[in-house]
């Protein structure tokens, strides 16, 4: 088959892939500490053309440049800028301004981080991320609290009626860790994490930190994905005439 | 299908739930002692794909995890009903059912009295009994000498309830507490005015901002709703 038709398919299975991470941004304009994630295209392998059949002539093989057989999404990219903050009013919500993430534990043990600060409180008195574990005080035990009237400053230290109590843990992945959002707005690296220094962290108590999708961006990266789709699709209609010709007229008698 | 069509459709849904609950917080702006609530959005599973070439993680849209009430103290304002109370600080009222004599938790103090066959008792506008703080209904007699209603509004419970935002809002401004909520105690530091009510404690602007994010949000999950579906059209127009 000709070269170009797997090109074209795959140029048009990649642009899908990032409309799919585009809406999950856009279906997440409003989700709390969301980040916003991006793709990253690449050439699967450069190839080396070379002219085949060029030994006949004994003028030895012609190269004639580089070409790629396929494009593929290789990675994504999240954007971890800051979101912007939206007062609550209630005291169990937290927002991180700066550097670091909320330590999570699952009753598994398992730790995740993340930048959603909606909490709440179980019945022990707890403080929890509803759905996913439990967050984890400077000595990554539980905090618990005698009631939801407890005050946060800006280095996470949490005082009930003005008796110092707890200490949030404020994570960061390992240096060069990768990381991935999981579900529930929760991040798992499987490098494991290291406590922030805190002198570029702040929490806000009473407020969420909002989504920082860019809504103008997203759609402009739509439209030009949308019109890429297009123009490889439009390639794909164009071999597959080329085939049609091949196929049927070429040899013809009569 | 693509998957990005499945991940606005959840946008859609979760703003238009959000729509619901801005609306309603709208329709209660003058409601006695409502309390404003938000939703809370958490983003639903991401499927990670590991290639060779390092993971690409997709996500497949968006819900509502929950909603939150914003507890904070609304203004009061002032009737001259001597039976009116409003609470300044945190707590509750604590209402029994007069059918099922289940108790319920309220800020608002909007209370009359109520008679009944044998007793007159403090109520609430729905006809409940309002309870002091050792749960029991609060029975009013008549005094002996100028024949008028004794009616002592610190005879009348305030309730702290360690974790509010575990009730659960049942209408009638009425709230439950469930396990969650923690132990309920009489109150120690709130007190009662009487000859006010608590007002709603939604701020319109607020309100009205959390309507155009909302109503964008939606435009916006529609407009790839859209997109994905011409996707899908130039696809079936391949051949």
């Amino acid at each position: 088959m000709v070269r170009g038709f797997y090109a074209a398919a795959s140029g048009a299975l990649s642009q899908q892939k990032s409309i799919n991470i585009i809406s999950n941004n856009i279906a997440n304009a409003t989700t709390a500490g969301y980040k916003s994630q991006s793709t990253v295209n690449m050439a699967f392998g450069e190839q080396m053309i070379a002219r085949l059949g060029a030994d006949n002539q004994g003028s030895g093989a012609k190269n004639i440049g580089q070409g790629t057989y396929m494009k593929v999404l290789s990675s994504d990219y999240m954007d971890l800028t800051q979101g912007n903050m939206e007062p609550t009013g209630r005291s169990v919500d937290l927002a991180i301004n700066g550097e670091g993430f909320f330590l999570i534990k699952d009753d598994k043990n398992a730790e995740m981080i993340t930048r959603n600060g909606q909490f709440a409180m179980d019945k022990e008195g707890y403080l929890v991320l509803p759905g996913v574990g439990f967050v984890m005080n400077e000595s990554k035990g539980k905090i618990q609290l005698p009631s939801a009237e407890f005050s946060v400053d800006a280095q996470g230290n949490i005082t009930d009626a003005k008796t110092l109590k707890e200490k949030l843990y404020i994570a960061k992945p390992k240096a060069d860790a990768t990381f991935e959002k999981v579900t529930e707005s929760v991040m798992i690296s499987k490098a494991g994490y290291d406590q922030a220094d805190g002198k570029l962290t702040a929490i806000a108590q009473g407020a969420i930190e909002k989504s920082n999708v860019n809504l103008a961006q997203e759609m402009s990266r739509i439209i030009a994905n949308q019109g890429n789709f297009q123009s490889c699709s439009q390639i794909l209609k164009i071999y597959d005439r080329i085939n049609e010709i091949t196929a049927n007229q070429i040899g013809r008698i009569g | 299908m693509i998957r990005g069509f499945y991940a606005a459709a959840s946008g859609l849904n979760a703003q238009q739930t959000n729509m619901n609950i801005i609306a309603n917080n709208m329709a209660n702006v003058s409601t006695t002692a409502f309390k404003a609530q938000q939703a809370s959005f958490s983003d639903l599973l991401y499927a990670n794909i590991n290639n060779p070439l390092g993971a690409v993680s997709c996500g497949s849209g968006v819900r509502i995890g929950g909603t939150g009430t914003d507890f904070s103290q609304g203004d009061l304002t002032k009737t001259d009903v001597e039976t009116d109370c409003a609470l300044t600080g945190p707590g509750f009222f604590a209402i029994e059912d007069k059918t099922t004599a289940a108790i319920t938790y309220t800020r608002d103090g909007s209370f009359r009295l109520g008679i009944d066959a044998a007793n007159t008792s403090l109520v609430n506008s729905a006809g409940d009994y309002v309870l002091d703080e050792t749960n029991k209904k609060i029975t009013l007699t008549k005094d002996p000498i100028t024949g008028e209603m004794t009616y002592d509004a610190t005879k009348i419970g305030v309730f702290n309830i360690p974790n509010p935002y575990a009730l659960k809002q049942i209408g009638g401004n009425n709230y439950v507490a469930g396990e969650d909520a923690g132990k309920i105690e009489k109150s120690l530091t709130t007190t009662i005015r009487s000859g006010y009510l608590e007002s709603s404690s939604v701020d319109i602007s607020r309100e009205m901002v959390k309507v155009i994010e909302a109503s964008k949000a939606f435009a916006f999950n529609s407009k790839i709703i859209q997109t994905a579906d011409e996707i899908e059209k130039i696809v079936n127009q391949l051949r």
